[in-house]
């Protein structure tokens, strides 16, 4: 059952691509999300990260409050490009922890035309309020860190 | 290589591109705009899979299997649909951000068919429009709601095109449907691209060329240098100094400045090329500031003068300093404004090629074609020229100025070839002159009462790399920092200087925007020191028809800035009883050049053999709304009916000069000589004689604005044929300090049109909201904008607040039907207007613009 649509539509997500790495601050697979979550809105893949269908999600923050690794937030629904990544190590590192981190290699800050990302302690955040969904960021970025979640323009949510 | 439906037909392109590149240059399915290339504006929006996604981002190699949507893919009954409910609402005017903006709301309807006015503003965020602030687009997609919900096309709100009607323009929907043509969207035959090389440094001398590597590349049609050029090299406004090309042994100006043009089969051999360019620059230390460029001693921008002053000017009446001695409140500051970028959502483009006659043809966006074809007969050294303006996407004065007009038409001459030339999105923000950086230091003084006894001001302005329309910015700049108030004793100097940054000239307001931020102020000042309210005092001192401006013109009977402030009046003082921080603000502004300039409007009346009066003026359309205007002018100026009227657009072959779309001009002075023209029209159906007996005839109407040079030895000399004025104000939010909602009231003589003047009111307004809150165009250590499109600052459709819009008619002008031009003052009070309200908020005078300590602006 969808929740009833509110305005703007927020919903959680999961800033992991990765999942079942070594990668010391993505997805553990822990399950916390999962019990926090009234609505069931959150399953947990096979060695994959959490994954929230916002169709059923009411934004309540229940899971971001309970993930130990702070990886989940709100997001408005209506901005279809997001990061998922959360690394804060260096890019080498973070290449061979996991096949989807983000290396901070800065060339989605440069394709940015709206000046709305930051690379901040080895990894790319998006500005949601200079933001103007375009994607570029997501096409330009050689480790689909940066997904359409409509999966249009890139992947979507789930690789596969 | 990837297959996928565009509008339901298989494609496959033959190799990997932007999808917006295939679009365009492979299918000419050009109702899909490029305004950026960058992911930025949204004009190149198109629908996959039923999203809204930009075109100029994804590789065509990523959509295999996926359904593209474009403007040319709507059903019958969408395109009906959207059509009306544009330009019903008014939604339309230079239409180049529309095709996007209407496949923004097919995607919004098909998944909500009944969306609330946040969702509307939500759907549409992502896409920038320059001209309407959004107003009337919101309602546009209500009202294509309220149609597809019913099934049935309503009647237009009215069929009667005089003069005061709101009818839909008459090029709604070519610029709807995307079918309209921008140069951009023309591909002739054999077509080469054609780019210029611009310099390294924003000043350094050349000291050689060498073009030969890229000459020998395959795919390179043309290198051309300054030797080259068969004409004059140097162009320009008025003072010619504007360079085509550096030569070799000259110096740059600014980092626009071009050295080389190249023309190439395709873009990858364009870019190769201009890198394979060497050029040998001695660097030189560049000004990057007016004092700067003031002080003794400082580098010299041009070999050719002997300072950096490209204008002065020095205007006094009255004794102002004892005026302001005498005064009971004096109130000086120092005030600062600074650039801004037009960014109309069309880059410069022009299509050059020749044509049957052997002439060099231009297709070109401008504000006025008869100016380039002025400049480019200059620059190739033959009268053997045409231009014919195609549909130009904003210019807000940011396209009075060769950019690449010239450029094409030498390679078009060189090459014997068509050559479209189209700046990037980043040489737009660097080459085309931008609003000028004003310093101003003013003092005002008033009696008691609170009735002004005098101003004194001093300014200086940064007109960057060359004059433009750096001297006339200045004038009206010092002729209008007076305000449309009635007192004696007034005395302003100015000097614009040359620096090398990028250049600065014409922008909506003319320099008025400024000065008039700094004088409003001052006012509204005195008036807490008076002790009574900012719509008080200006009650007190405003012109009345009768009265004699600061300038020493007597004003007439249009004169309607009272009636402005009465119309303000109830929702001020509803905001006051509510308790909410309010502003507010005066203007005034001239319609036609004025000044003892000689100032001609000119149209020509053909009846063709189709039976209809063909209206052919050689005056741009730059999105204002001008061929309706004249249409509607002419219908009510003769018997004929709407059906009988084609309007033209500009062209230098058949349509007689009529100025440059500039000073809120073309609808009183062009409207008047139509007017003329159909007095000649009607002597001859007086006479009986039915369309058909005319054809062949044409009736040709001039209209000579005569106005007194400024100086002139007379005791009242008439500055400008016209003014319009204006009362605007700002409501804060108590709680938040966000703008909630702008009023803005205007006196326009008659409204022609008023559908299309409270769009001018509610883009406007816009606009400035985002010079006084927001906009940026900063420059770096080597005089470089580092702004791109997005980071501009303009305002989206979810963060403009209620705009109010009120159109004051004030019948009294003896011409075009007594309407006065409504172009540019819709933006010169608002800056002031939001000042005032966050003072109210905060207790904190601003003085410089963006408005620094507002939600509006992170601190830098
Ligand atoms: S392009 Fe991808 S990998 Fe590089 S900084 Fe951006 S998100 Fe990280
Ligand atoms: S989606 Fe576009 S605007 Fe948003 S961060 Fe990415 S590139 Fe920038
Ligand atoms: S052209 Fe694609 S967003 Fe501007
Ligand atoms: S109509 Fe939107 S940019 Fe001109």
């Amino acid at each position: 059952m969808a929740v009833k649509s509110s305005f703007p539509r927020w919903s959680a997500l999961v800033a992991c691509g990765g999942g079942a790495s070594r990668c010391a601050y993505g997805c553990t697979g822990c399950g916390a999300c999962v019990s926090a979550c009234k609505l069931g809105a959150i399953r947990l893949p096979e060695g994959g990260p959490a994954r929230v269908d916002a169709d059923r999600c009411a934004a309540c923050g229940a899971c971001v409050r309970a993930c130990p690794q702070g990886i989940i937030r709100l997001h408005d629904r209506g901005n279809p490009i997001a990061v998922l990544c959360s690394n804060r190590e260096k890019g080498a590192l973070a290449r061979e922890r996991c096949g989807h981190s983000c290396i901070g290699c800065g060339l989605c800050q440069r394709a940015c035309g709206a000046g709305a990302i930051q690379v901040a302690e080895h990894r790319a955040v998006i500005d949601e309020a200079r933001c103007l969904g375009c994607g570029m960021c997501a096409v330009s970025c050689p480790r689909q860190v940066i997904r359409d979640l409509r999966g249009i323009l890139t992947a979507g949510l789930s690789l596969k | 290589m990837a297959t996928f439906l565009v509008n339901g037909r298989a494609v496959t392109p033959g190799r990997n591109q932007k999808l917006l590149r295939f679009l365009r240059d492979e299918l000419h399915l050009t109702g899909t705009k490029d305004g950026c290339s960058e992911g930025a504006c949204g004009a190149c929006t198109v629908l996959i899979d039923g999203w809204p996604c930009r075109a100029c981002v994804p590789d065509t190699d990523t959509l295999a299997g996926r359904s593209v949507l474009t403007i040319e893919g709507l059903s019958p009954w969408e395109r009906e649909v959207y059509t009306f409910a544009y330009a019903e609402a008014g939604a339309v005017q230079c239409g180049f951000c529309i095709p996007g903006m209407v496949l923004c709301t097919k995607a919004l309807l098909d998944k909500n068919p009944d969306p609330t006015e946040p969702e509307i503003r939500y759907a549409l965020r992502n896409n920038y429009c320059r001209c309407t602030g959004y107003v009337k687009i919101i309602r546009a997609v209500q009202l294509a709601s309220e149609i597809l919900s019913r099934g049935t096309l309503p009647e237009p709100g009215t069929r009667d095109w005089t003069v005061g009607s709101r009818v839909q323009r008459l090029d709604a929907a070519e610029k709807v449907l995307g079918t309209g043509k921008y140069p951009d969207d023309y591909y002739p035959d054999g077509m080469l691209l054609g780019s210029a090389l611009r310099s390294k440094y924003p000043r350094a001398r050349v000291r050689s060329i060498d073009t030969s590597a890229a000459k020998a590349l395959p795919g390179v049609a043309a290198v051309l240098t300054a030797g080259d050029i068969p004409g004059q090299n140097k162009i320009g406004h008025l003072k010619h100094d504007q360079y085509t090309l550096i030569p070799v042994g000259g110096l740059t100006h600014y980092l626009g400045d071009a050295v080389a043009l190249v023309a190439a089969e395709d873009r990858e051999t364009l870019e190769k090329a201009k890198k394979l360019i060497r050029v040998d620059y001695e660097v030189l230390p560049a000004v990057h500031d007016p004092r700067e460029a003031a002080e003794e001693g400082a580098p010299r921008v041009f070999d050719e003068e002997a300072d950096n002053v490209c204008a002065h000017r020095h205007i006094s009446r009255g004794d102002a300093a004892g005026a302001i001695r005498r005064s009971k409140h004096v109130v000086r500051r120092q005030f600062e404004t600074p650039w801004t970028e037009h960014a109309f959502l069309e880059p410069e483009c022009a299509v050059a090629f020749l044509d049957g006659d052997g002439d060099v043809f231009l297709y070109s966006t401008d504000q006025s074609a008869h100016q380039t074809l002025h400049e480019c007969r200059l620059v190739l050294g033959t009268d053997r020229v045409k231009v014919q303006n195609a549909l130009v996407g904003g210019g807000f004065g940011g396209k009075e100025d060769m950019t690449v007009q010239h450029h094409a038409a030498l390679l078009a001459h060189a090459t014997g070839r068509p050559v479209k030339v189209k700046l990037t999105r980043a040489e737009s923000l660097l080459v085309h002159p931008k609003r000028h950086r004003f310093l101003m230091d003013f003092t005002m003084g008033c009696d008691e009462n609170g009735v002004i006894q005098g101003v004194q001001a001093k300014v200086v302005t940064d007109t960057g790399a060359f004059a433009s329309l750096g001297g006339p910015v200045l004038e009206r700049a010092c002729t209008h920092a007076a305000g449309p108030y009635q007192y004696e004793n007034f005395e302003i100097e100015g000097a614009a200087y040359y620096t090398n940054n990028p250049p600065a000239g014409a922008f909506r307001g003319f320099g008025v925007t400024q000065t008039c931020f700094a004088a409003e102020t001052l006012l509204n000042m005195l008036a807490e020191e008076v002790g009574i309210t900012p719509w008080e005092i200006r009650m007190r001192n405003a012109i009345r028809p009768g009265g004699t401006l600061p300038n020493g013109q007597i004003v007439d009977e249009a004169t309607g800035l009272v009636e402005t402030l009465e119309a303000i009046k109830p929702y001020y003082d509803q905001a006051l009883a509510a308790g909410k921080p309010a502003g507010l603000a005066c203007a005034m502004k001239n319609a036609g050049v004025g000044v003892g300039i000689a100032d001609t409007g000119r149209v020509k009346l053909a009846v063709e053999a189709d039976k209809k009066v063909h209206i052919y003026t050689g005056a741009s359309c730059i999105g204002q709304g001008l061929g309706t205007v004249l249409v509607q002018m002419a219908v009510t100026c003769t018997d004929l009916e709407r059906e009988d009227f084609v309007y033209e657009r500009s062209n230098t072959w058949i349509a007689p000069d009529s100025g440059t779309t500039s000073g809120s001009r073309q609808t009183l002075i062009t409207g008047e000589a139509c007017c003329r023209a159909c007095e000649a029209l009607m002597a001859d159906r007086r006479r009986g004689l039915s369309l058909a007996d005319l054809a062949g005839r044409t009736y040709y109407g001039e209209y000579l604005a005569k106005t007194d040079p400024l100086g002139a030895d007379v005791p009242n000399p008439v500055s400008h044929v016209a003014y319009g004025y204006a009362t605007q104000l700002c409501v804060l939010d108590e709680k938040t300090g966000r703008v909630e909602r702008l009023v803005a009231a205007h006196d326009v003589g008659k409204a022609v049109n008023p559908l299309s003047c409270e769009g001018q009111i509610e883009g406007g307004v816009v606009m400035s909201m985002g010079f006084a809150l927001r906009e940026r165009y900063p420059l770096d250590e080597n005089c470089r904008p580092t702004a791109r499109f997005g980071t501009l600052g303009l305002f989206r459709a979810h963060e403009v607040p209620e705009i109010v819009a009120i159109v004051v008619d004030k019948p009294g002008l003896k011409v075009a039907r007594g309407a006065i031009g409504i172009g540019e003052i819709t933006s010169i009070p608002t800056a002031p207007a939001i000042a005032d309200a966050y003072y109210r908020w905060d207790g904190l005078r601003r003085c410089r613009l963006p408005l620094d300590r507002t939600l509006y602006r992170e601190e830098e």
